[in-house]
């Protein structure tokens, strides 16, 4: 990671610098992660992203352990900016769009003084825009086999714009980075002797617990990172399980989901997704999302983003089968199920809805369509 | 499984007549010609003179504002019909409120209407014994109440940093509802009514893990439901 200096930030809209490059397949999509460097009295809210920043990283992998199969998850980035202009998800969009980053997250927020403490606000921006990547394994995509040809459903991801829970940052962390230079390098992962502070640019190389190596300008050191609260946030669990579906590390995606939903202080909206993450993930590695689904319709049951994923797992239930040459009666019940599913809920919907109309159409190519997909 | 005999099964539970009182308001305020109603405003509170009590207001009204930015962002990436809410503004600008001289029910009433305001934050910061803060909001929703037993909900929380994301939350599930039967007034389609009302339940459910529930949580609970339950009825009679 790299952290650059304030002058040129300013001077410079352009500049930016990598976190870390995983090794990668040459023709592999890179996915970068920007973090804006958050707004905030003093140097706490530069203290603040710097740790989120490192905690993020450290949920990158470049491949499952063990890889038996020697897969490659590509190249993972993630960039540190200057603040952002306005607080505001567009303004983090358009940041995310710049030619020299081209990022598909931006991570951006505010550290506020409040009562006799502070906090720190964290959102996340995913712009749908064209990002020359060749594939989006976020974009869900079920092909089924019709006598017609192939009928193909697709969905995108449940949400592009999240606020997470309000971090409240630790008494001690407030008092000891709220001034610049306090992240300090020590000479070895043990050690006590301080060789340096983070600078304005630092890249970081290997972690190893709680601890980050990293070059900042001529040393290259230790930094261990303070825990932000005395409450575990969700925000790396569910900015890490983005990141792991967005390269399509499926079995990585569904550990860190797993971690959003048991923690029972993440927003009811956040935990929602991570269910939606979760099945999508286990119907990508061909299993059954029907649990999580379920759950996560228990959680938000107006949620027309719920509904559409439940659908699709339904769908991805139905091409299950058809692979395994399951019986043509519980293929068929499955698409009804699909139908029955979205008819119930049709009520989410607005009218003319495209996603809607394409389900429709595809199962009506399938001989189940929509209006008597539950007789 | 939820099918249309069992959502009617629910609405008898749900207080029919509830239901009733809103689906009056979702034809009354169609086509509504000066449109929705797309200001918060926020009076001073009292208690806020001092420089500590003043630092807090104006705090919390700078959190207020930056949340409402977020708050419209997120729904405008839901469905782009809700880019009307990008005019949505907390009002005065600035860190102050607008001075309190509200001192009947009706001159509340009086001002809701007339300002076209989508709901008033009114309240007081209160000195506690250890000479720490809590404020005390009341949020006036005027016609806008649908099945909320009175007008207006109170909410009474310390000035710090634990109960940050409580504070955010309850202005949060105001606002939500409050829009929701702004959209319901003027016959919004029942998708877009229940998105908010959706994300409104999202914030009862944070509120509701975080503390005991409170009157004002309870009322405001049914009010979702009841009006969630009353749009699925609009839905299938179109």
């Amino acid at each position: 990671m790299k952290r650059l200096g304030r002058g040129w930030a300013i001077l410079s809209s352009l500049i930016f610098a990598t976190v870390l490059v995983l090794p990668a397949r040459a023709s592999e999509d890179q996915i970068t992660l920007h973090t804006a460097s958050f707004e905030g009295a003093s140097a706490l809210g530069s203290s603040v992203t710097t740790i989120l920043n490192l905690q993020i990283w450290q949920t990158l992998r470049s491949a499952p352990t063990p890889n038996p199969t020697h897969r490659s998850f590509g190249k993972g980035v993630i960039v540190w900016g200057r603040p952002l202009a306005r607080y505001s998800h567009e303004d983090a969009e358009s940041r995310a769009k710049e030619g020299s980053l081209l990022a598909q997250f931006v991570l951006w927020g505010k550290v506020y003084e409040y009562g006799k403490g502070a906090i720190a606000q964290t959102n996340l921006s995913i712009p749908a825009y064209y990002d020359f990547r060749e594939a989006h394994p976020e974009r869900w995509l079920v092909e089924v086999k019709s006598p017609g040809g192939v009928v193909r459903f697709s969905a995108d991801i449940p949400q592009r714009r999240y606020s997470f829970e309000p971090i409240v940052l630790a008494g001690e962390l407030i008092s000891r980075y709220s001034h610049p230079g306090a992240l300090q390098i020590y000479s070895g992962p043990g050690s006590q002797e301080v060789i340096g502070a983070i600078g304005d640019e630092f890249t970081a190389l290997e972690h190893r617990g709680g601890m980050v190596k990293v070059r900042s300008g001529s040393k290259v050191g230790w930094v261990r990172l303070p825990e932000l609260s005395e409450n575990r946030s969700e925000v790396v669990d569910f900015v890490g399980g983005i990141v792991r579906v967005f390269r399509a590390d499926w079995g990585g995606a569904e550990l860190l989901m797993d971690r959003v939903i048991k923690n029972e202080r993440a927003p009811n909206e956040l935990r929602t997704d991570a269910y939606l993450y979760k099945g999508l993930a286990a119907a990508q590695q061909n299993r059954s999302s029907e649990e999580a689904f379920l759950e996560a319709l228990k959680l938000s049951p107006y949620a027309k983003r719920c509904v559409v994923y439940a659908v699709m797992g339904k769908l991805s239930d139905y091409r299950l089968a058809q692979l395994s040459s399951t019986d043509a009666g519980k293929q068929r019940a499955l698409l009804q199920d699909a139908g029955r599913l979205l008819r119930e809920h049709l009520y989410l919907f607005g009218p003319g809805e495209d996603w809607v109309l394409d389900v429709s159409r595809g199962l009506e190519k399938l001989g189940a369509p929509l209006a008597t997909a539950d007789r | 499984m939820i099918t249309r005999k069992t959502l009617l099964a629910v609405a008898k539970r749900f207080s029919l007549i509830a239901m009733l009182l809103i689906l009056p308001l979702s034809r009354a305020g169609a086509n509504d010609p000066l449109g929705p109603r797309l200001k918060i405003s926020l009076f001073r509170y009292a208690g806020s003179e001092g420089s500590e009590p003043k630092a807090h207001f104006s705090r919390f009204k700078g959190i207020l504002r930056d949340k409402i930015t977020v708050l419209v962002e997120e729904l405008t990436g839901v469905w782009p019909g809700f880019n009307y809410l990008g005019n949505l503004a907390l009002e005065p600008g600035g860190n102050d409120g607008f001075e309190d001289n509200l001192n009947t029910a009706i001159a509340v009433k009086n001002y809701w209407a007339a300002s076209r305001s989508l709901i008033l934050l009114r309240g007081s910061i209160i000195t506690d014994a250890d000479n720490s803060y809590s404020a005390q909001t009341r949020l006036f929703f005027g016609d806008l109440q649908g099945a909320l037993p009175h007008p207006s909900l109170s909410v009474k929380l310390p000035i710090n940093e634990e109960q940050f994301a409580n504070t955010s939350d309850s202005h949060s599930l105001a606002i939500f509802y409050a829009l929701a039967m702004d959209a319901a007034r003027r016959g919004e389609k029942p998708a877009h009514v229940i998105t908010l009302l959706s994300r409104a339940q999202d914030k009862i459910r944070d509120l509701s893990k975080r503390q005991s529930s409170s009157q004002s949580l309870i009322d405001i609970e049914k009010a979702v439901e009841n009006a969630i339950m009353a749009q699925r009825l609009r839905s299938y009679s179109r």
